[in-house]
């Protein structure tokens, strides 16, 4: 895109993020920083402010957040939309998600992220979830919200109801935006019902 | 006379170009309840090498899987060293972007937009991008992340 990093000015600093080593061998960087995973103080921070919106966790919950946040396997994006999933939850619900992680090995973060999404418990907003995973991201929020109305889902209330579960962001430009692991999340859950045929998939998208 | 008006005309477009400079405080959204960003930020803003005068160009790699918080400390480095640059830009999603119809153009006028301050250049094609940003950006400090 820009050439050669000569082009830039004198003493400028260019930052890449990457999942995919190689990418960063191939761009020549002089600079490497392995992204330093989160410790068990910062796991459980991180986690209660998303489930207890407080920083550490409320007497009855401390133990099962424990095990939640370790099966997490501390990665701040599961942390966050699975403690917003267990906000205001009884104790029963959370040892059902508990089991439901025990049992994904944690190199599987995008099934462990499907449970927020099977914890919607209401049909319409999984349907706004999954048309927003396929067709909307970066659209704006106002517009969206006509589409889906247009379609008869409450999208007003439906994509709030995302945001505050942490599965949709609203940008300062009032755009619709959503994490690579949930987007492919919401997409793998259309593909899995035909993998091999398309055509009966219920959304296509490009 | 002349020169007098030509004076004033240069301090004219100075002080614009400090007051602009001044007023690009759109810091980007980090975390309503950011957790690690601060120690995280310190480390790779340790290895950017900004206080000594390195005048080099360095890039810097951050690498780790999916949902670890990439994004978020690179936007946090953004808003906390963005001030000692000339200009700075976040690519977003670059990998997206870089695939879709006119993708890799969309990239440069947005590094040129960000870099030159609301200043929107028409770009035709990547190549014809990349003689303007190569004219453009050398004379620029600047940071960018994507």
């Amino acid at each position: 895109m820009c050439g050669s990093y000569k082009w830039f000015g004198r003493g400028s600093r260019i930052i890449i993020t990457t999942r995919d080593k190689l990418i960063l061998r191939e761009s020549g960087v002089n600079e490497e920083y392995t992204m330093k995973e989160m410790d068990e103080t910062e796991s459980t921070e991180l986690f209660s402010w998303h489930a207890f919106k407080q920083e550490s966790p409320t007497k009855d919950f401390a133990e099962i957040s424990g095990k939640v946040v370790e099966y997490c396997g501390r990665l701040p994006l599961a942390l966050e939309v699975i403690g917003r999933c267990l906000f205001g939850r009884q104790i029963t619900e959370w040892k059902c998600v508990l089991e439901k992680l025990k049992s994904i090995p944690n190199n599987k973060v995008q099934n462990k992220l499907k449970i927020t999404y099977d914890a919607l418990n209401d049909d319409i907003v999984k349907e706004i979830f999954l048309h927003l995973a396929c067709f909307f991201i970066g659209m704006d929020r106002n517009d969206v919200i006509q589409i889906l109305n247009g379609c008869g889902l409450y999208a007003e209330v439906g994509i709030s109801f995302l945001v505050d579960r942490s599965l949709v962001i609203v940008d300062n430009k009032n755009k619709l935006g959503m994490h690579d692991l949930l987007r492919d999340m919401g997409r793998e859950i259309i593909r899995e019902k035909s993998p091999k045929e398309p055509e009966q998939r219920s959304r296509l998208w490009l | 006379m002349f020169f007098f008006f030509r004076n004033e005309n240069e301090d004219v477009k100075k002080i614009v170009e400090k007051v602009t400079h001044l007023l690009d405080k759109t810091n980007l959204f980090v975390a309503d309840n950011p957790v690690g960003v601060n120690s995280r930020v310190r480390d790779v803003v340790q290895r950017l090498d900004i206080q000594t005068s390195n005048d080099n160009v360095l890039i810097l790699g951050m690498w780790g899987m999916g949902g670890i918080g990439k994004t978020t400390i690179a936007k946090a480095i953004y808003n906390e060293i963005g001030c000692n640059f000339d200009g700075r830009s976040f690519l977003a999603n670059v990998r997206e972007v870089w695939k879709q119809t006119m993708g890799q153009v969309h990239l440069q006028e947005q590094i040129l937009f960000d870099i030159f301050k609301g200043m929107t250049t028409k770009i035709q094609s990547i190549d014809f991008g990349k003689v303007i940003l190569r004219d453009r950006l050398r004379h620029k400090k600047s940071t960018s992340c994507s």
